[in-house]
């Protein structure tokens, strides 16, 4: 293998990157704040000491897992959407599991939290992949619709019957018990983190080294040529988006679990959403994926500590994203622009049936 | 000599490929050049720079005694270019008119496309609805679009890249005829073909491409066909066939009895088929398109249940294609359109040459370096440039694409062959190759199908012969007992009876 291979890589890189910076560059300009101080102070924020990585992690955790996720269906030519509203029912399984069995071991709780988390994103995103496959109803719009569902469920329950009765009027639910509670390996590493790095891991075998995988990147690049070779495509979107919700609802329940220990209305800040911003830098592979995600956690809590030290609005997070995906799109019309399109491709279809 | 077009030190790499390496061509106002070699020796792409759909590395371009230098397909049109490529390039899902405004002809609507052709239709007869969508209509007509679509443009250079591939024997004489006329009025016409009789019967003039370079230029009176064959691919190619006589045929592995299927406007696809293909026998259906083979290769795919009738293999029902990977059903198939059915055309080979109803069957994980290993072996085994289990089908050129789906298909141990138009893109080489391939899987004991419309491969292949016409098949008959030209009359349906029972 030579560099030259790479090159190729390595500008679209460099494209992605330096557009980003000018734009981050004018935001903060724009601001009124002074880019070297701003930077600063991000980074600080962000890498500046065992806490900060600490925070950054967990800030990644949640959006890479359901970022993994939005990939796996991106390969097969769908749209998860869903993300969002399948952290809220992995949150809310992972809640009601910690609260009705308080009294079992960690051995046993947070495992078993942790799981029917899953199983609730698994169901949520696997409606939309039955719906999908079954009835050809469109994934993009049946997410949406999920995810109010889900979101309105779940601030039902935290208005109502699962609101703490000792809390201070948040509509909150009560704190989990410390045995459902993720710990922390050496005050540094979430146990989230891990848990991420093996999804990462999982998503790669999957896609790269299982006959599964290769089903589901052929769907997601012929329909027809699938159809020749005998492969459902009905089974495949089924799994896959069931896969994404799993992904997404274990996010929600380590989140819930590791670092917010309460369900509330405001529980996601749009990961769902960043997840596809993340999955699109990563181009749809699990290390992008995983690389990019951790970068935008970091990111966010840099700036989120940054509100603080150097009143750096945490809207430039959310423009630096943008960006970014932006110019990954425009500096990389083959990779994320064609995972893009084939999704695309494949709701026109569906829509001209 | 006054050289219309003028194409002088092309040169074109993609990556280490050298497609193109220092190609010269010059063909004359009014006349039709052939262009011929083997598989990826750079045809397609000399063509693609001249249409503007490849921006050449090095060389120049004259039409008309202009530069040029097209840098798209409009350009093209522009300088008096255009192209009707190997892969069908109008979009399938508008309608006739709507593929013409897509051009500039007409705004979409019957009336302003026909005005817009109307001059053209005068020598080239469009006989479509200009509402019928595009991937409605026979390959046939679809190149016929395409023809009038150039000729509307007032192209005084028509590039046809391979265009009798998919046409029957009638259909080749109307275009040929087509060619004719077009060249009468001054127009030059480069056509790509590997049939070197076509050559013979069509081209003033020849100039062959080997291994991206060009070799001569002929006129077409000065050299022989197997002359022609030698220049190709740089030796003598001797005239053997592997194909033994066959042997007495054993029990039937595939069998159809009173199949009848319909198409959703109700009519009859299929009419009460009866056919048999046994151990030791390949059975040759010919058929132009649209006469029920697309459904009768579909049967035996596994991808499709009669509306009525039985599918038999070996002696039990044949299971629905997901169904295969349980039930061990070995049957090779060669779809009909290798690049929409075939292939993953942007996935790499190695998983090309496993996407199948078998993939199923395989438990645990893949190990890669294993599979790589393999697909590298098939790939050289049945020939494919670049043998390269990384590259995607879609850098390869049209008959290497279709020798990875032969590749995939024909080295499963398979035993029984449903092959549909098997040697379509070949070359003369390759087109043997396979044909020794079936042959050998025949002596082996095992049953091959094959559907086509080429007749001669038909003819060849072979050991029983039958027709397809409007879903109606006789008994195929013993290959020496064919009579060429009442097969060709059956095909296009001219025989006498065919037009009695159309006509009860
Ligand atoms: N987009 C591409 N990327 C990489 N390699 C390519 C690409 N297009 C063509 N090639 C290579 O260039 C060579 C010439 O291909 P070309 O399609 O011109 O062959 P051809 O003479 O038309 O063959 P055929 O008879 O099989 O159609 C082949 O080796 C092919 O693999
Ligand atoms: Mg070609």
């Amino acid at each position: 293998m030579t560099i030259e291979r790479f090159i190729p890589a390595l500008t679209r890189g460099a494209v992605a990157l330096i557009g980003t910076l000018a734009v981050g560059l004018v935001a903060v300009l724009a601001a009124g704040l002074d880019p070297v101080t701003t930077l600063q102070a991000i980074i600080d924020g962000a890498l500046g000491s065992p806490y900060a990585i600490r925070q950054s992690l967990t800030e990644a955790v949640p959006v890479t897992l359901t970022a993994l996720g939005v990939a796996v269906a991106f390969r097969a030519g769908l749209f998860n959407l869903g993300g969002d509203g399948q952290i809220y029912i992995g949150a809310l399984g992972a809640v009601g599991i910690s609260l009705l069995f308080p009294d079992l071991t960690p051995a046993l709780l947070i495992p078993f939290a942790l799981g029917v988390g899953m199983l609730g994103g698994l169901i949520w995103g696997g409606i939309a992949g039955v719906l999908r496959a079954k009835l050809r109803l469109s994934e993009i719009i049946t997410t949406i619709m999920l995810n109010f569902i889900a979101f309105w469920i779940v601030s039902y329950l935290v208005h109502g019957p699962l609101k703490d009765p000792g809390g201070s009027g948040y509509p909150l639910t009560r704190e989990i018990p410390e045995a459902a509670q993720l710990p922390v390996f050496g005050d540094l590493i979430p146990s989230g983190a891990v848990l991420m790095l093996v999804a990462a891991f999982c998503v790669w075998l999957l896609l790269e080294r299982t006959p599964t995988g290769i089903k589901i990147k052929g769907t997601g690049s012929s329909a027809s040529a699938s159809h020749f070779a005998g492969v459902s495509m009905s089974r495949v979107t089924i799994l896959v988006m069931a896969i994404a919700g799993a992904l997404a609802g274990l996010g929600g329940a380590v989140s819930l679990q590791g670092d917010q220990y309460k369900l509330g209305d405001f529980f996601s800040p749009g990961w769902g959403f960043d997840a596809v911003a993340v999955a699109l830098i990563g181009r749809g592979t699990a290390a992008g994926t995983l690389i990019t995600g951790i970068a935008v956690g970091a990111l966010r809590s840099g700036i989120q500590s940054a509100q603080g030290t150097a009143e750096v609005p945490s809207s430039i997070a959310q423009i630096l994203l943008a960006a970014a995906v932006l110019f990954v799109i425009v500096g990389n019309a083959e990779g994320a622009g064609q995972l893009v399109r084939r999704s695309w491709a494949r709701t026109r279809e569906l829509a001209s049936e | 000599m006054t050289a219309l077009v003028k194409m002088s030190g092309i040169v074109k790499s993609f990556g280490e490929t050298i497609a193109n390496d220092d190609v010269s061509l010059e063909i004359a106002a009014g006349e039709v050049h052939a262009l011929l070699g083997e598989n990826g020796a750079g045809k397609t792409t000399l063509m693609n720079i001249l249409y503007g759909l490849t921006i050449p590395d090095e060389g120049t371009i004259e039409v008309g005694g202009v530069a040029v230098a097209p840098r798209n397909p409009a350009d093209a049109i522009d300088a008096g270019v255009g192209m009707v490529h190997q892969h069908p390039l109008v979009v399938g899902a508008l309608t006739v008119a709507e593929n013409f405004s897509l051009g500039g002809l007409g705004d979409g609507s019957p009336a302003s496309m026909l005005e817009a052709v109307a001059d053209v239709v005068q020598t080239i007869p469009l006989e479509v609805d200009p509402r019928a969508r595009i991937d409605s209509l026979p390959m046939s007509l679809r190149q016929r679009v395409e023809i009038v679509r150039c000729l509307a443009h007032g192209v005084r250079v028509l590039v046809l890249d391979e265009p009798t591939a998919v046409l029957t024997p009638n259909e080749v004489q109307q275009l040929f005829g087509e060619m004719e006329r077009v060249v009468e009025q001054g127009r030059s016409v480069i056509f790509i073909t590997h049939k070197l009789a076509e050559v013979q019967t069509i081209a003033q003039r020849v100039t062959v491409l080997r291994h991206g370079r060009n070799v001569g230029s002929f006129a077409v009176g000065d050299i022989t066909s197997a002359e022609l064959a030698e220049q190709m691919v740089g030796r003598e190619l001797s005239d053997r066939s592997a194909k033994g006589a066959p042997r007495a045929a054993g029990a039937a592995r595939l069998e159809l009895r009173g199949v009848c299927a319909v198409g959703d406007d109700g009519e009859c696809l299929l009419d009460n088929l009866d056919l048999e293909v046994c151990a030791g026998e390949i059975v040759a259906i010919a058929g132009v398109e649209g006469n029920g083979q697309r459904p009768l290769a579909d049967i035996c795919f596994g991808l499709r249940v009669p509306d009525s009738g039985e599918v038999l293999h070996d002696d039990e029902r044949l299971p629905q294609l997901r169904d295969w990977g349980h039930s061990k059903v070995a049957i090779a198939r060669i779809p009909e359109d290798r690049r929409h059915e075939g292939l993953l055309i942007d996935s790499p080979l190695w998983e090309n040459l496993r996407y199948g109803p078998n993939l199923s069957a395989k438990r645990g994980l893949i190990n890669r370096r294993h599979e790589v290993a393999r697909a590298r072996s098939l790939l050289e085994e049945f020939g494919v440039v670049p043998p390269d289990p990384m590259v995607a089908p879609s850098a390869l050129s049209g008959g290497n694409q279709q020798k990875v789906v032969l590749a995939r298909e024909l080295s499963s141990d398979p035993d029984l062959v449903v092959a549909v138009n098997p040697t379509r893109g070949l070359d003369i080489g390759a087109q043997r190759d396979v044909r020794d391939r079936l042959a050998a899987l025949r002596d082996a004991g095992r049953a091959v199908l094959v559907i086509s419309t080429d007749l001669d491969e038909v003819i060849e292949i072979g050991d029983r012969v039958g027709v397809l016409y409007r879903g109606r098949l006789e008994t195929p008959i013993a290959q020496n007992a064919v009579d060429r030209a009442r097969i060709g009359k059956a095909m296009a349906g001219l025989l006498d009876d065919q037009q009695d029972r159309a006509e009860a």
